[in-house]
């Protein structure tokens, strides 16, 4: 019974899962479809793959769950109260689920699996799947590729590999990877991105952003940031952002460089301190002092109105302040 | 913050343990709380770590004598020569200053919240102190310093009392989650497994040099931010790590 072996992959209870949809997967041969056969391991051959597609009705703020072995993730918001699943898979594995049972009215959640059932694959499924432009998508993966567009209302996307890339401005991104690079390109109004090794990239704003990484750089290049927490331990960080009005950001690394980016007349109150680092001001004619016991530097200096705050701490990375 | 057949995220958890969360998000967690013992587990930890912060003492008298000292030794730094990047010049802050600065500057209110501020860091810096001494021998055996490898031995000292608490809570709670994680090793993949154990590796290094560095200049409100954060940094991954052989 497949909702059962679904149920048991979550944590806590079960949650009732409809098949309201219209299962119309269609088996393909080997060599059948180009796209497929790119999947495939070269060791192995033509790797013989089916395709998949499932679709149906789903309320405009539906949540969808989306996990397992898939290695090239589509995910794309459109203007329709529907839900569509498509994409193909190796031959043998399992592409499972449904939308979950309303009482009354369009469905409001649906969930999908993907399971691996040999090794030796160099790619998993390669799905891309259409939703409502309000609808929440939660989706997890080992090493995958995953394209986000058209989505405007919450993401939350988990990662071992690979790498994350959302082109549209949903209400709330979350996302997590290990050594998957991610890359936020319209910003989202509540943003939390976190990694172990991957390079963190973030432009267009964010009402309440919270970004950090081990050893993987943090760049937030465009954009308004209300409020803003960037860390990393080794990792350098590159904040070119605005801040807004009475907003505040801070950045902190023990060990990676940080660079900030302001106008040439920031209105901003600074407060940078490094314990052995240095810190160069090419903004403003403040001048760095020594720091505790004659060691690191600090720098604070308020300049235009002052409306604005940067906190920047470090303990042994270079700080380095440049205009924008 | 996640649906409920999720774990609650961290972030999520400090709010609810600081309960700034609205009535429905703390309903919500409050119910995933009595039915989920990892989400319970990290909520006991963080009620723990107020618990103890809330039982440090708010203020602690100094003795007559150490203003003169302490006044002394700000009179010292206020002295110091500053360097200047990138010139090569060297200025003191004196040089720096306008002429009709000095005039204002006792009424300015930039001034008066610069002298709150020395105020309270003396303050702080007494209360440390007084505590370290109090305390010194019992910390000092609670938690040996840490050296980084190559280095020289630091001279005995010890942590600032409020944050040799919090560390106490932190390494709790990293070592529950050590255990989670070391359970399902098994399940992750040999990439997975290196790239957590290089993180973990890097974020342990990062770790030991902020300690040593505060072991050494224990009133430097900077080095228990760093440290705190870096600590932050390993619950944070390795929290990620204990969830991702349950999905993946």
């Amino acid at each position: 019974m497949i909702s059962s072996r679904y149920s048991a992959r979550r944590h806590g209870g079960s949650l009732p899962v409809g098949w309201a949809v219209v299962v119309a997967a269609a088996l393909a041969a080997a060599g059948g479809d180009a796209r497929a056969q790119k999947g495939g391991d070269p060791a192995k051959g033509a790797t013989p793959r089916v395709a998949i597609e499932r679709r149906g009705a789903v309320a405009s703020d539906a949540s969808i769950r989306l996990f397992g072995a898939f290695s090239t993730l589509r995910i794309i918001g459109w203007d329709r109260d529907s839900l569509v699943v498509s994409g193909t898979m190796p031959k043998g594995w399992v592409f499972d689920g449904g939308l979950a049972s309303a009482p009354a009215g369009l469905p409001r959640g649906a969930k999908f699996f993907v399971e691996a059932q040999s090794e030796g694959y160099t790619s998993g499924a390669m799905l891309e799947i259409h939703v409502p432009l309000r609808a929440r998508v939660w989706a997890k993966s080992g090493s995958a590729d995953i394209e986000v567009s058209g989505v405007t209302g919450g993401l939350d996307l988990n990662i071992v590999g690979g790498s994350v890339t959302v082109s549209s401005a949903p209400r709330e991104l979350n996302i997590e990877s290990m050594d998957g690079s991610v890359r936020v390109l319209a910003g989202a109004a509540w943003l939390r991105v976190k990694t172990a090794t991957g390079d963190i990239d973030v432009r267009g704003g964010s009402e309440d952003a919270g970004l950090s990484s081990v050893s993987g750089t943090v760049r937030v290049t465009g954009g308004r940031y209300e409020r803003g927490k960037f860390e990393t331990v080794t990792g350098d960080i590159v904040y070119g952002g605005e801040v807004g009005y009475k907003g505040s950001v801070d950045l902190t690394t023990h060990s990676g460089r940080v660079e900030l980016r302001l106008p040439p007349r920031p209105n901003v109150e600074l407060d940078a301190a490094t314990v052995t680092g240095t810190i160069e001001n090419s903004v403003t004619s403040s001048r760095p002092i020594a720091g505790r016991e004659g060691r690191g530097m600090e720098l604070g200096f308020s300049s235009g109105t002052g409306d604005t705050r940067v906190v920047v701490r470090s303990f042994k990375g270079n700080v380095e302040l440049k205009p924008r | 913050m996640k649906g409920e057949r999720e774990h609650i995220a961290f972030d999520t958890l400090n709010d609810y343990a600081d309960g700034v969360l609205d009535e429905r998000s703390m309903s919500i967690v409050s119910k995933h709380i009595e039915s989920c013992s990892v989400c319970a587990g990290q909520y006991s930890v963080l009620r723990s770590v107020l618990q103890s912060a809330a039982q440090l003492p708010r203020t602690l008298a100094p003795p007559d004598d150490i203003w003169a000292e302490l006044k002394e030794s700000l009179d010292r730094r206020k002295e110091a020569v500053l360097p200047v990047i990138g010139t090569g010049h060297i200025v003191s802050k004196a040089d720096q200053r306008s002429p009709g600065a000095t005039q204002k500057r006792w009424q300015s209110p930039a001034f008066l919240a610069v002298a709150a501020l020395i105020l309270v860091i003396v303050s702080s810096g007494i209360t440390a102190l007084m505590l370290r001494d109090n305390n010194a021998q019992r910390l000092a055996n609670q938690y040996p310093s840490v050296r980084a490898p190559g280095s020289a031995p630091v001279p005995p000292s010890v942590l600032p009392v409020g944050f040799t608490m919090a560390e106490g809570e932190y390494s709790r709670a990293i070592g529950e989650l050590l255990q989670a994680v070391d359970a399902q090793r098994s399940r992750l993949s040999p990439e997975t497994i290196r790239t957590v154990d290089r993180s973990l590796a890097v974020i342990d290094s990062a770790i030991a040099e902020a300690r040593n560095a505060l072991v050494a200049d224990p009133n430097n409100a900077t080095l228990v931010d760093l440290l705190s954060a870096s600590y932050q940094r390993k619950l944070d991954l390795l929290r990620r790590t204990s969830e991702l052989s349950s999905r993946i």
